[in-house]
């Protein structure tokens, strides 16, 4: 083979990277030894004009991939057979990538954010986090101020209020549930996502209606270069997407999941003499993206998000504990929903952007005799106006509405819960109810943003909230004013602090008049918050970052259950709820960030205080008090794309209600148990360590990844709950989960 | 509540529940254990009346198998008053300012507990408590509501059992109604080892490991209308559930359904004494069918 002097054809072609084929762009490829050298164009295409025919070799040397070197031979340009229509074939160069890790320890600041309560996880980032499951809402917990939930549960607890002060939104508008069954796996496909935020303490006038902040997931934008899709499989479920362009214009994304975990909980069950699965507890989801341009001033994008949950079950014989538990039990939860939105720019200082979100919860619940049913249609809508009035001043001003149409059926016999502890079934009363429910809750807003000086920027805002129930008739109007600051110590140390006052609407059963008290109205809630964010890393992508803060909140007219008979239009009926509530949650919260490449990881730790009051106990810990909570994660990332991580979590035992005695109640063989002083006792603290090992193969057109997520790896048995005797005169600790191995693979092309 | 329980945002409490309810501690007390102090059954005579009835009289059926031999005596007290609420979540007891009626304490009469019943046995002997229903004109009936007059207003029975420092309370509902068929108790006719009587064969538990079956008497699983709270009449069925009860050995279910037999496995020495309660989930209870003594 020797070095031809005659010249060949033109010859294209593009670098890409391996494995997912991304473009890449301002990449030099050189030619040697003609020392022939171009750039690669946005798209990573790249052409040489006048390249000589004969050997060659490709040399292309980027910043953060490893050096290419790949041998080939150009046709000459009278060689008819090696052309393609008298051109060179087209020529694609693979880089492959120093690292395919998408795991750092990125959880976005508040420095260059609109809402300084906000933190924000990017899912991509933290997808690999060990003991998360993949899941980004998961990952979640090892944020600061956020309470660790008790085992199976699918709530997001946040600075120590109660798992209802959260409100769970996609892309901006509001839905029932953010986690499927068992807080398995949030609702959404974590690789459909862009991140999730949480807003904490003093969050802004945008959002509203909870007490406690909320938890905000956002789709991301689907890439347009190519289809390009993934599918993946665990012990849980299976799911992929594809993603791709739309016309000339549009893009798209289909993504899906079902799970499989019920057929191995069957299978587990199918044993058992207590009760059995008729149908194992399945849950799927599917999201739909699309994105297009509508002119120079507008953005399309409809995003769709259907979820659903099932189980049925048998329980072959009688709870033990509760006679009255017993038979066939199915559930339900269904939803979709439907968001437009349509951003418009105006002017260079003024653009618009407007969603709604429609869809439908279905929630059912039934056993051979009682049923539970809720049918809602669900209409949201958001829209926001935001103008930049000065150099110095921007102003925003917004609607946040939501309206909920409810079929309500059920026929329940409900028992009375109270400081964590329930009173059996049997002893509860049959209740029927059968109507149409209707909830109206409209927020308007005006947030300001006055840049008062280079260092010191100040938010002053207004939000007024109206909620109307059709449960009770009653309108309820609150002016909300809210101010937040911020100070600009330095290019690397920002301080801030909020403040303002919160609402959030009683629940629709607690209006009911079967179940609940018309007479019942919203709880408030007052919060402040003072913090930090130091950036250690002197303009490198190396190093530390150092945030925290002090978080306060008083909450008053919390609604909380009442034993109390009253005279309702003179009769006597149960009171059922009062808004005799009050409580506070104060503390502090830091979170340390690690990237010493190739080791990252984080460090998030909160001291914190959680109290309430309600009529007949005196101040007591709240059920979700948790003083300490630390959680250290590491990660380090090792050659031919292995990484290994770990996760290590403390947190204090969750306060317990004692039981000091009990009533026998001889028309349904069970016991009433009498509560101790609320939550006076405290169950032994939680710590755990989880293992992650994370595997990818890279080839030239698809990535293969697997992982193998260990949580508990010293199968220590946290004490999650106290179980009684049938009589409350013994006691024995429930244990958390064993160790457990979770095996996952990947495939994306 | 149930209601939250079943919610969406609960249901990993429900997850946890049922896990729970088939994996109970081994380390705790099972119902049917004829073990400490209690309360097995209050049975009424009548468990619903109709306004105007003047009494009903309550049975109470006791136990003190792991401690009877070392009691120096027992004690019972009663009281009646209007539920104050329980469903609700108000405790089980009637206040001093509610108390309709009160008895007690009364010394369990020598020899109605003994080594040979397991300590176990009617805590009046041979008698019974009578109580009296309040009348329409009291505070008890006035202000009630439709439904509850038609489904009935519930009288609470209070029965505390005392010996020395320990305590066992218990309680039951004895409902008035405006008008309709009353409840009456179900009734447990036999249990069968084997499709065998149990009484027409040995009296006692087997020997061998072998499934119980209970009889249940003819029309004691009664149909009857409840007024709901949306106004509506609701056609109801009676769910009847047996409660099993052993000294020792074990039976594989503390509870069954009516129609489920239970396997009994007796222990390795010994000749155990055992109970069997029907209840039909309206506050009737049957008398009990005894094995063994």
């Amino acid at each position: 083979m020797g070095l031809s002097t005659s010249h060949a054809a033109p010859l294209e072609g593009k670098v890409l990277e391996r494995g997912t084929r991304t473009p890449l762009a301002d990449i030099a490829v050189y030619a040697l030894p003609h020392r022939l050298k171009t750039l690669t164009d946005a798209q990573g295409r790249f052409r040489f004009e006048d390249l000589p025919s004969g050997p060659i070799t490709w040399v292309v040397n980027a910043a953060g991939f490893l050096k290419l070197e790949e041998r080939d031979w150009i046709a000459d340009a009278s060689d008819s057979r090696a052309l393609t229509s008298g051109a060179q074939p087209e020529r694609e160069l693979f880089l492959e990538r120093q690292s395919y890790a998408t795991y750092e320890t990125t959880v976005t600041g508040r420095a260059d954010q609109r809402d300084d309560s906000k933190r924000s996880l990017k899912a991509s980032q933290v997808k690999t986090l060990p003991g998360a499951g993949g899941d980004p809402l998961k990952a979640l917990q090892n944020l600061p101020g956020v309470n660790r939930p008790a085992p199976f549960s699918s709530q997001v607890i946040i600075q120590g209020s109660a798992p209802r002060d959260t409100r769970y939104l996609i892309n901006g508008h509001e839905v029932p549930i953010i986690f499927h069954f068992g807080g398995l796996s949030s609702v959404v496909l974590p690789d459909a996502l862009d991140r999730v935020d949480t807003l904490t303490a003093g969050y802004g006038a945008e959002y509203g209606r909870a007490l406690g902040g909320l938890v905000s997931v956002w789709t991301r934008r689907p890439r347009t270069y190519r289809v390009h899709g993934l599918a993946f499989v665990d012990l849980i479920n299976a799911g992929g997407f594809v993603e791709g362009p739309a016309g000339e214009q549009g893009r798209f994304l289909i993504g899906a999941r079902q799970s499989y975990i019920g057929a191995i909980l069957g299978a587990v069950a199918k044993d058992n003499d207590a009760f059995n699965f008729t149908l194992a507890p399945t849950f799927g989801d599917l999201v739909g993206i699309y994105e297009r341009p509508l002119s120079q001033r507008d953005e399309f994008k409809v995003v769709t998000v259907g979820s659903s949950d099932t189980l049925q079950f048998l329980l072959k014989q009688p709870v033990d504990a509760d006679p009255s538990i017993r038979g066939q039990f199915n559930t339900s939860t269904r939803f979709f929903r439907i968001i437009p939105e349509l951003q418009h720019t105006h002017s260079a200082r003024t653009r618009s952007r407007w969603s709604v979100g429609l869809g439908r919860d279905w929630i059912k619940f039934n056993t051979s005799e009682n049923y539970f049913k809720i049918f809602t249609w669900a209409f949201t809508l958001r829209g926001e106006v935001e103008r930049t009035i000065s150099d110095h001043w921007t102003a925003q001003w917004g609607v946040d509405n939501a309206y909920t149409w409810a079929r309500v059926d059920l026929l329940l016999r409900e028992a009375f819960f109270d400081g964590g502890v329930g009173n059996p079934f049997g002893g509860g009363n049959l209740r029927e109810v059968g109507a149409d429910s209707k909830q109206i809750r409209t927020g308007a807003y005006w947030r300001n943003e006055f840049k008062l000086s280079p260092r010191w920027t100040l938010l002053p805002s207004l939000r007024v909230e109206a909620i109307r129930s059709s449960a009770n008739g009653v309108r309820e109007i609150f002016p909300l004013g809210r101010v937040a600051a911020r100070y600009h110590w330095s290019d690397s140390l920002h301080l801030r602090a909020a403040t303002g006052r919160y609402v959030q609407a009683p629940e629709p059963r607690e209006l009911d008049s079967t179940f609940g008290n018309p007479s019942v109205r919203a709880p408030t809630s007052w919060h402040g918050a003072m913090g930090f964010e130091k950036d250690f890393r002197a303009g490198s992508s190396r190093g530390w970052r150092w945030s925290g803060g002090t978080f306060y909140r008083n909450f008053q007219d919390l609604v909380v259950p009442s034993s109390a008979l009253i005279s309702r239009n003179g009769q006597i009926v149960p009171e059922n709820f009062t808004n005799g509530g009050s409580g506070r949650s104060y503390g502090f919260e830091s979170l340390l960030q690690m990237d010493l490449s190739p080791w990252s990881g984080w460090l998030s730790y909160t001291l914190g205080r959680s109290t309430r009051q309600q009529p007949g106990q005196s101040e007591y810990p709240f059920q979700y008090d948790q003083t300490h909570l630390l959680t250290a994660i590491a990660a380090i990332e090792l050659p031919k794309n292995w990484r290994l991580s770990s996760r290590f979590r403390y947190a204090t035992g969750n306060p317990t209600t004692p039981i000091v005695g009990a009533s026998f109640d001889a028309d349904h063989d069970v016991y009433f148990p009498s509560r101790g002083a609320f939550y006076s006792q405290r169950l032994q603290p939680f710590f755990q360590i989880d293992l992650r090992a994370d595997k990818k193969w890279i080839y030239r057109k698809w990535i293969l990844s697997a992982y193998l997520d260990i949580q508990n790896v010293t199968n220590r048995k946290n004490l999650e709950a106290i179980q009684y005797s049938y009589n409350y005169q013994q006691s024995d600790v429930v244990g958390g989960l064993p160790i457990l191995p979770t095996l996952g693979v990947q495939a994306e092309f | 509540m149930l209601i939250d329980l079943f919610s969406n945002k609960r249901q990993g409490a429900f997850l946890a529940l049922f896990l729970l309810s088939g994996c109970g501690s081994d380390l705790l007390d099972e119902s049917q254990e004829l073990g400490p102090l209690r309360v097995l059954a209050l049975i009424a005579s009548s468990p619903e009346v109709n306004m105007g009835t003047a009494s009903t009289s309550i049975t109470p059926w006791v136990s003190d198998f792991t401690q009877g031999a070392t009691r120096s005596g027992y004690s019972y007290s009663w009281a009646t008053c209007p539920d104050p609420g329980i469903a609700y979540g108000a405790a089980p007891q009637c206040s001093t300012a509610s108390t309709l009626e009160s008895g007690g304490p009364v010394a369990i009469a020598p020899g109605t507990l003994t080594a040979g019943n397991a300590y176990t046995g009617v805590a009046t002997g041979a008698g019974a408590i009578t109580i009296n229903i309040p009348s329409s004109s009291s505070s008890f009936w006035t202000s009630r509501s439709l439904i509850e007059k038609t489904n009935g207003v519930a009288l609470i029975f209070e029965f505390t059992l005392t010996t020395g420092t320990e305590t066992a309370r218990s309680f039951r509902r004895i409902l008035v109604k405006s008008a309709g068929a009353s409840n009456t108790n179900p009734l447990l006719t036999d249990v069968t080892v084997d499709s065998v009587s149990i009484a027409g064969a040995t009296g006692s538990f087997p020997s061998t490991e072998k499934k119980l079956a209970p009889i249940i008497g003819a029309g004691s699983q009664e149909s009857y209308t409840t007024l709901t709270t949306a106004g509506t009449v609701l056609n109801k069925t009676e769910t009847l559930t047996v409660s099993w009860f052993t000294t020792a050995g074990e039976f594989q279910f503390n509870r069954t359904d009516s129609s489920s037999s239970n396997r009994f496995t007796p222990p390795e020495s010994g000749a155990p004494k055992g109970l069997v309660f029907l209840r039909d989930d309206r506050g009737g209870v049957s008398a009990p069918i005894t094995i063994g003594f």
